[in-house]
């Protein structure tokens, strides 16, 4: 399956609008198989409505690529399930860990930048791929602190998880526009140091600037024009590449968050030109 | 510190209940940085947690139900990888430790009862184990009933299904009530019956798919001791109705 355009993650709070009252260029929809697996009712229901009308990529929270727990196999085994029943073409995860001594702690925790780190993470999402069945693709994340000294900046981190684990790229570009100002980089200069062969899909967001000592990545505030530019120079260099709108919390009305889609589609278009 | 070494140690200062400075300094970089995560893990549970037991954070107040919160996550932190199933986890650290957590936050009597059945509405409504249609019949007094799985069986102490969201009942008085919590599958909404004990006992023995339908009601009768006269099968034919028409019961289990 060809992904394409602009999507949106498939949210409780939007789940309804979406299927009423979509926007016209919505091309895919994005779910997070940990809010869908194991779970009977409305959401499988919404799910099943928006599968009749859009490809269903999957982006997970908490396989903990980077942590040193084993993955659990009912978790892999329930998401490679899952992932067949809604065809995605690849399954991402986030380049961190989640999981440490059996506490799960929701939230994507930053990996040091080191080859060990690397080797660690690779063997670790060629596991994954095996046990999927479908290829996957690795997400660069939003990190406040970096634990020890790196080896590496980001970009090279990312390129040789990528090139060691044979895997995909979902490229944030957010992210790294947050990381940049909160560890005083350029963000195009590392965008372009990415891997940028290997990206499968582009996700972008909003985040709170509220202390500017160290803005945060909450996908809960509209995307800011920085990364709108952001976004556009990354696609004149990956070429076409799905994009995907995250939104997870205060949401606007409907037409604010449509308007935001339609944005970025002609962004999408205006880069395929 | 190891590379990975340092997972264990983040992980530790992000649940304790009151962490040293030395111990995110430990972590490297800026030890106010590594408490932006400390307090962004503690909010997106505390807000799992309070969509879950509104009810009786209405009736413990903010300060009480954070507390106990923050306990649960320093004394038994989340092991499961969907986040929905963490508020179940602090229900079991509630069970657990009962009587301590009722002591120390001087919580109303019926306030374990009322995040059982909280939990139980919640469970209903995610249950997600299916019974395959080719595998029920028709219901039949010789076969073996099959309740549909997205049902919570919940005994109560207290009537706290009766309670609004506007805090502590002052009037609460324990009265035992049996609940059948159960998923409508047209609206997918959760709703409840109150079950006489009889009704109570057979759906009890219906759950574990071992007898007979005549098996179960001969059973139930005489466990809280009703003859099974005329008024009570013209009774029992009208309840069986009742749970195939709401989809509760949906008939014989086929071989």
């Amino acid at each position: 399956m060809q992904l394409h355009g602009v999507g949106l993650g498939l949210r409780w709070a939007l789940a309804e609008d979406i299927i009423e009252r979509p926007p016209p260029e919505l091309a895919f929809i994005e779910v997070a198989p940990e809010n869908y697996m194991r779970r009977g009712g409305l959401f499988p229901a919404s799910l099943a409505a928006c599968a009749e009308r859009w490809p269903i990529v999957t982006h997970g929270l908490t396989m903990s690529l980077g942590g040193t727990d084993p993955i659990p196999p009912d978790y892999l085994a329930t998401l490679a399930s899952f992932a067949r029943e809604v065809s995605t073409p690849w399954h991402s995860d986030h380049l961190c860990f989640t999981v440490a001594g059996g506490t799960v702690t929701h939230e994507l925790l930053p990996l040091p930048f080191t080859r060990a780190a690397v080797e660690h993470v690779a063997v670790r999402v060629m596991r994954a791929q095996d046990a999927l069945g479908i290829p996957m693709a690795v997400e660069n994340i939003s990190y406040y602190a970096h634990p020890g000294v790196p080896e590496m900046d980001e970009a090279d981190f990312a390129a040789e998880v990528v090139a060691r684990a044979g895997c995909g790229l979902l490229l944030d570009v957010n992210n790294v526009f947050v990381n940049a100002q909160n560890h005083g980089f350029d963000a195009r200069a590392m965008i372009a140091k990415m891997p940028l062969d290997r990206v499968v899909q582009i996700h972008v967001a909003g985040h709170d600037t509220s202390d500017p000592a160290l803005i945060l990545d909450t996908h809960a505030e509209a995307v800011r024009s920085d990364v709108y530019d952001l976004l556009a120079f990354t696609l004149r260099k990956t070429g076409s590449v799905p994009v995907l709108l995250e939104r997870d919390d205060n949401f606007p009305p409907w037409e604010e968050l449509c308007a935001e889609v339609a944005r970025l589609d002609a962004i999408v278009r205006e880069v395929a030109r | 510190m190891s590379p990975f070494a340092y997972q264990g140690a983040l992980c530790d200062a992000l649940f304790a209940s009151d962490p040293s400075d030395a111990a995110f300094a430990a972590l490297g970089a800026n030890a106010e940085r590594w408490k932006v995560y400390r307090r962004m893990v503690r909010l997106r549970f505390a807000a799992s947690i309070e969509h879950a037991f509104e009810r009786l954070r209405a009736v413990t107040g903010d300060d009480r139900f954070y507390e106990m919160v923050w306990r649960f996550l320093a004394d038994a932190p989340p092991r499961s990888h969907y986040l929905r199933d963490v508020p179940g986890e602090f229900l079991q650290f509630f069970e657990r430790h009962r009587d301590r957590l009722m002591r120390d936050f001087t919580l109303p009597a019926y306030a374990l009862d009322l995040a059982r059945f909280e939990w139980a509405e919640l469970e209903t409504a995610y249950s997600f184990e299916e019974t395959r249609a080719a595998g029920v019949g028709p219901l039949a007094m010789d076969g073996v009933p099959v309740l549909t799985p997205a049902h919570r069986l919940i005994d109560l102490a207290y009537p706290v299904h009766r309670m609004g969201t506007d805090g502590h009942d002052a009037t609460m008085r324990a009265a035992p009530f049996s609940l059948c919590l159960y998923r409508d599958a047209k609206t997918h909404e959760v709703a409840i019956l109150e079950l006489t004990p009889v009704t109570a006992a057979m759906l009890s023995l219906m759950e574990s798919q071992k007898s007979t339908l005549t098996e179960i009601v001969r059973n139930a009768a005489e466990a809280v001791s009703v003859s099974v006269d005329v008024a009570f099968v013209e009774a029992l034919s009208t309840l069986l109705a009742d749970l195939l028409e709401r989809g509760v019961l949906l008939g014989t289990l086929v071989a």
